[in-house]
């Protein structure tokens, strides 16, 4: 951001005033969604190391979308 | 721009070299080696050759749309409903590959440096270090791997040379022995682990700021990343012959503790272990980075650091829990990956490359007809 010098007071500040309340209004809305994502993943995080959750087959989803296509590639390259 | 941050083509050459290399220096030989046995040297080769077009492909699209991430593209492309969708697979494909690769970290340490160390103790060190490269930019990501490849040379080279009195030629023989239908099988894992992983510079080319030299300095990274592999799998090979390269989950570690040079240069096995590291860092913070970035981009945040401690905290939790155990990791990893990489190491962005060309053709029709 340029800022610039200004030989009028008045303007200068309320230069200054004018950036100041949209900066904090920026740092509030960053401190907001950071306090959102970090709450969301401080809690998935303890939940899998307090509760020691384990999955049984977390990549199931990528064997049902993709064997059609291993089968036929390890049928005709075998 | 997100990121503020250049890095210059001799960068873009060493990271790409690392991103390479990244976990294939380790897992590789055995992956390969299942399939094309003794004959996995020439899958490498034709790896190679692949994933230099897929890399081409990749600078071209980049020069299809300068000053743009791949983020940025899909939205253009697709609009903003189907867009958002094909993006977020984009990004889940980013932060999968990122996971996988700190359990692997997270594995290796466990089983064979540090054995009994809770595998969080590893990842949680590892990501402090991520979160702080990604929270100072690309450009210090790029200055540290001009850092780390002195290292990783000289270290390759000792390893290399040391190893040497040790390889026998008859265990590649015969060649071809059983067709090329399984060397075939073989440059498919290949190219896709080692070469298509790439595909995360779309999302930093923007950022290099000679952008004249990306195609060459892309090209030059995979060439001398897939000269190091195709060194590595040759001399596990050339070491332990086909079925211990692939019974051995890391087979270049353990070729690294046979070394041994007049009795005293022995166990020298924590140099591979270093420059895995220091590979795979270099491939963790980067998809990581492509991650953080491209979410920061879709959400249409000012600065993208704000994302980067939660989404380490969701990266270390979710390491443990990608896989109960490392064989089914590596079941998956073997079978079902490759096609996951392949849809967005290729298609995705051939349908992007070819909607650009076909935009331009018509847009310069249009003005021809005008």
């Amino acid at each position: 951001m340029n800022i610039g010098y200004s030989s009028d007071p008045h303007h200068c500040s309320r230069y200054y005033s004018l950036r100041s309340a949209s900066y904090a209004e920026e740092k509030f809305n960053q401190g907001i969604l950071g306090f959102f994502i970090s709450s969301v993943a401080g809690n998935f995080f303890s939940l899998i190391y307090v509760m020691n959750i384990s999955i049984s087959d977390p990549l199931a989803w990528m064997v049902f979308i993709y064997k059609p296509v291993a089968d036929m590639v390890n049928a005709w390259l075998s | 721009m997100l990121e503020k941050g250049k890095i210059s083509a001799r960068q873009l050459t060493i990271l790409v070299m690392l991103l390479t290399i990244g976990d294939s220096i380790l897992i590789i030989p055995s992956s390969t080696t299942e399939y094309a046995r003794q004959n996995a040297w020439i899958s490498t080769l034709i790896g190679m050759v692949a994933g230099l077009l897929a890399v081409y492909m990749y600078s071209k699209f980049a020069k299809s749309y300068p000053n743009l991430t791949l983020i940025q593209v899909i939205q253009k492309a697709f609009g903003k409903w189907i867009g958002t969708i094909i993006s977020l697979t984009f990004l889940i494909y980013f932060l999968m590959v990122s996971v996988g690769s700190m359990r692997e970290i997270g594995d290796f340490v466990t089983s064979e440096m540090l054995p009994g160390t809770p595998i969080p103790a590893t990842l949680i060190l590892f990501i402090l270090i991520m979160i702080m490269a990604i929270r100072l930019g690309i450009e210090v990501i790029g200055r540290a791997s001009e850092l780390f490849i002195p290292m990783f040379i000289v270290l390759f080279l000792i390893q290399t040379i040391a190893i040497i009195p040790q390889m026998e030629i008859v265990r590649i023989l015969p060649v071809l022995e059983d067709g090329i239908k399984p060397v075939l099988r073989g440059a498919i894992s290949i190219t896709t682990y080692t070469f298509l992983e790439t595909v995360v510079f779309l999302m930093i080319l923007p950022y290099v700021n000679q952008q004249k030299m990306i195609t060459k300095s892309f090209l030059l990274g995979t060439l001398l990343g897939g000269i190091v592999i195709f060194i590595t799998l040759t001399v596990s090979i050339l070491v332990l012959g086909p079925d211990l390269t692939t019974r051995d989950i890391y087979p270049s570690y353990n070729i690294a503790r046979r070394i041994s040079v007049g009795g005293f240069f022995e166990r020298v096995e924590a140099m591979i272990a270093l420059q895995w590291m220091l590979t795979l860092f270099i491939k963790v913070t980067l998809y990581f980075y492509a991650f953080v970035l491209g979410l920061s981009q879709l959400l249409k945040l000012k600065d993208y650091r704000v994302l980067s401690l939660p989404t380490g905290m969701i990266l270390v939790a979710l390491a443990p829990i990608i896989a109960p155990n490392f064989t089914y990791y590596n079941a998956i990893f073997d079978n079902y990956w490759v096609y996951y990489v392949i849809t967005f190491g290729i298609f995705v962005p051939f349908v992007l490359l070819s909607m650009g060309i076909f935009r331009r053709a018509l847009s310069k029709d249009l003005t021809s007809r005008n």
